[in-house]
């Protein structure tokens, strides 16, 4: 039915413009119209960094400029992911704060929080935006940022309450409605989560000045949530079309290029993966290339990825803790390090006690061996009735291990009707597991 | 590293790209949760909603023809005008005109423009119309990215006698916002520290805006809306059409607009009203304001910036207790340069682009004692004849000064 739809929805997509009018979006939404993608020009990002950088060298005090250059350092790093962009965006609203304090500088503070978000110490975030609440409690903004990080620190209810604060505030922004729909992701109703996320597209897009980043994610988001219900020719637009809006924008190569794996176009993955790659070299793209590779069988370029990620991790434990969870899943999916992959899994559960991280520290102990510790971590990933076909697989594949067959091919049975292809190398052990 | 002396900043600069080099062998860039989708856009401003100047003043060249401007998205950097020098086709800016003596306006004029067709250079549309005389249209001046300045495309419509003209200029505001909010951090810290002040940097300067600016026949304003007193007030303010950016309940309704923000006399909106209330000053009516919504908030706010009763009085005057216009007296002559400068027609009797507006408020806020941020004029000279606001700042080479010295 989905793909059905979908194709319904391509076909009055080209339909309409063909005849040049307005294009209505399938989602259940009468209110939003899907706008067509088009290219939104980048302005000059470049030379007005440089020309904020000159300016605060002339006065380091000049807190207006500080913050705009942090804002747009932190665009780079949306744009990009390359956390050099991090670093210095830390560094100009620090230099802003101590110019002036948040009392008098709030839009300081909040960017501080934003690098602290991107640098995943969503505990400091949390702390940050409550205090700009204090200051700033008739905006939207701290709402938002005290929302998601709650929802990354696993405090659901309360990041409900948060993002209901920040409706309040900014009734239907786009920014708005993407936290309404992560919370519908979370808890398994992907079908309102697109309608959201095309709301927050049409909404998106009439911004002037044009946001094309914003525009690009949201696009973006449209192709995961397309991926993750097994609708890849939906998905594959999205993707393509958040590229029209942002040639080269990192998160729609690697959506692309796992796409055209769960199609079966392998060179096509692998030519994406390695383009996307090539701007960032992301864990994930790279351990994705890798299994590309294997199943190509060119097990030396296999071989070459899964070593770079074994730098990078090396590399990560020396930049602090951001990457543990990517490389706790990488070394279980591939059955490496069994008990490194756990206490890392452990450690972030730790201090991060969201769905996702119970499911890393479900997968990573059933790899350790510590079945009732992963049996105990998926239920705390079931939790919000998210329906991930990767939770699924891996529920089923703890209770196949607890001896409960029952469950297991249950669960293995639900993956793969929600998303056949979710992982190249994954989807293919659940079907193996099904098949026994 | 941004504060560190040169010598540092050297040493630091070439110890961050070191790491970055050592970081780029290994792992040419890092990744930022891209396995994480919590990272969604944040809380956008409307930029094109954001008001940041009103000015009102006689034309020093014909004292029959009042000029009316407001400036909106500021701290445009030269150069960015693919998608910064556009009005924003959804939002309507309207100069809210009052002339009885009271806080209720008397009369609007409204100024809209067509959506920005990206391609080519196409100038966008301005639709001028009001409560008082017939719509009209006037073409937009397209900025470029050239090194010479577009020259500005001023209309004028024969049937009312209104010039129009509207795109992107030099920032006419001049203001130094860290000495201000310093000073204002020191005075509610107990310890009133004026040395701030020494700084005399331009925050403005170097930066682009978009204006509205318009020329209007004093004999319309007093044939149409009864003028008493001699006197005419400004209030910008903006509206977004509903439905757009933002979804709220009543976007099925006729098309309208939803109020975003206001402007009239300087200083009220961005340094008097706490940030707690912005939001709900800037969509209040003028009335609301006569009636004290506000007046507890601004006053206290200057308590606690140590004005006494008597400057508290006269500030009120000003911008309370008939509303927050900016009121000029139709018969006070204004004279010389860059949109007059001759003494004692200068705000508070109306703005012209280059009366020191802070100066004049830090006097009474300081109980009429010389206060002064030392910002004493624009970085760029203003225009002698209409919009008199300057030409934009053209994009410069990295090192050109910024004039934020003056």
């Amino acid at each position: 039915m989905q793909s059905k739809s979908c194709f319904a929805k391509l076909f009055a997509l080209t339909l309409a413009l063909a005849l040049g009018i307005g294009c209505a979006s399938s989602s259940a939404s009468p209110t939003s119209a899907t706008p067509p993608a088009k290219p939104i020009p980048a302005e000059s990002g470049e030379a007005a960094i440089r020309f904020l950088e000159d300016r605060v060298k002339r006065d380091p005090d000049d807190f207006p400029a500080l913050n705009n250059l942090a804002g747009r350092y932190l665009l780079k790093l949306r744009e990009t992911g390359n956390l050099q962009w991090l670093e210095l965006a830390k560094r100009s609203a620090k230099a802003s704060l101590k110019s002036v304090q948040a009392e008098q500088n709030p839009e300081a503070l909040h960017l501080l929080a934003q690098t602290e978000f991107a640098a995943h110490d969503f505990a400091a975030v949390r702390d940050h935006a409550r205090q700009l609440i204090e200051l700033e409690n008739r905006k939207a903004y701290p709402h938002q940022l005290l929302g998601d990080a709650l929802l990354e620190l696993g405090e659901y209810e309360a990041a409900k309450k948060a993002f209901a604060e920040m409706e309040v505030r900014q009734r239907g922004g786009h920014s708005t409605l993407i936290r309404q729909a992560r919370l519908a992701q979370l808890t398994g109703n992907n079908e309102r989560a697109q309608r959201l996320h095309s709301d927050a597209l049409q909404l998106a897009s009439e911004m002037v000045p044009p946001e094309r980043e914003a525009v690009a994610w949201i696009r973006w988001q449209l192709g995961e949530t397309a991926f993750s219900v097994g609708d890849y020719a939906k998905a594959e637009i999205e993707y393509r079309d958040s590229l029209t809006t942002f040639p080269n924008y990192y998160r729609a190569l690697g959506g692309l290029a796992k796409t055209l794996a769960a199609k079966g176009d392998v060179n096509g993955a692998i030519e994406q993966y390695r383009q996307a790659t090539a701007i960032l070299p992301d864990p994930v793209f790279i351990a994705a290339l890798g299994d590309l590779y294997e199943a190509a069988g060119r097990q030396a370029e296999a071989k070459a990825q899964f070593a770079l990620l074994e730098k990078m991790a090396a590399l990560a434990a020396a930049n602090g803790e951001v990457y543990n969870r990517v490389l706790a899943q990488f070394y279980a999916d591939h059955d490496l390090k069994p008990e490194a992959a756990y206490q890392m899994a452990k450690r972030e559960y730790d201090a991060r006690r969201d769905i996702y991280g119970a499911d890393v520290l479900a997968w990573t102990s059933l790899k350790a061996g510590k079945i009732a510790e992963a049996q105990a971590a998926i239920k705390e990933a079931l939790r919000l009735g998210t329906a991930d076909a990767k939770l699924f697989f891996h529920a089923g594949m703890i209770a196949r291990a607890a001896g409960d067959k029952a469950v297991a091919r249950d669960f293995l049975q639900r993956a793969l009707k929600l998303n056949p292809q979710f992982d190249l190398r994954q989807a293919s052990i659940a079907k193996q597991a099904l098949a026994e | 590293m941004l504060q560190l002396s040169n010598r540092t900043k050297k040493l630091g600069a070439f110890s961050l790209a070191l790491s970055l080099l050592l970081t780029l062998l290994v792992f040419p860039a890092q990744e930022i949760g891209a396995a994480d989708h919590g990272d969604g856009p944040g809380v956008s401003i409307d930029r094109s909603a954001d008001l940041n100047d009103a000015y009102l003043f006689l034309d020093p060249n014909d004292n029959t023809k009042l000029v009316a401007i407001m400036t909106v998205n500021g701290f445009i950097v030269p150069g960015e005008a693919v998608n910064f020098g556009v009005f924003d086709h959804n939002i309507r800016y309207r100069f809210e005109l009052e002339a009885s003596g009271d806080a209720a306006p008397d009369g609007f004029i409204d100024v809209t423009f067509s959506e920005k067709i990206r391609s080519g250079a196409t100038q966008q549309t301005a639709t001028v119309s009001s409560t008082f005389f017939p719509t009209f249209t006037a073409l937009t001046t397209n900025p470029n990215l050239s090194a010479t300045a577009p020259e500005t495309v001023v209309t004028t419509d024969q049937g009312t006698g209104i010039a129009v003209a509207a795109g992107l200029f030099d920032d006419p505001f001049f203001f130094d916002i860290p000495a201000f909010s310093r000073f204002v951090g020191s005075v509610l810290a107990g310890q009133p520290n004026v040395s701030h002040f020494n700084r005399g940097r331009d925050s403005f300067a170097g930066y682009n805006t978009l204006a509205i600016a318009l020329s209007l026949p004093v004999s319309l304003l007093r044939s149409r809306l009864s003028v008493a007193n001699n006197t005419v007030g400004l209030s910008c303010r903006t509206a977004r059409r509903n439905g757009t950016i933002t979804r709220r309940p009543t976007r099925f309704a006729a098309p309208n607009f939803i109020d975003v923000d206001r402007e009239g006399v300087p200083a009220v909106n961005v340094a008097l009203t706490p940030f707690s209330r912005k939001n709900e000053y800037n969509t209040a009516s003028t009335q609301d304001d006569a009636a004290g919504r506000f007046a507890g908030d601004i006053v206290a706010t200057l308590t606690a910036l140590g004005t006494n009763q008597t400057n508290i009085g006269i500030l009120a005057g000003v911008a309370v207790t008939r509303g927050d216009f900016v009121r000029v007296s139709l018969t006070t002559a204004n004279s010389g340069p860059g949109g007059g400068n001759n003494a004692n027609a200068g705000f508070p009797n109306g703005r012209r682009l280059g009366d020191d507006v802070i100066d004049t408020i830090l006097f009474f806020v300081a109980n009429q004692n010389a206060l002064r941020d030392n910002v004493n004029a624009n970085d760029v000279p203003f225009r002698d004849t209409f919009p008199f606001i300057g030409a934009p700042q053209q994009p410069r080479d990295s090192g050109v000064d910024d004039n934020t010295r003056n």
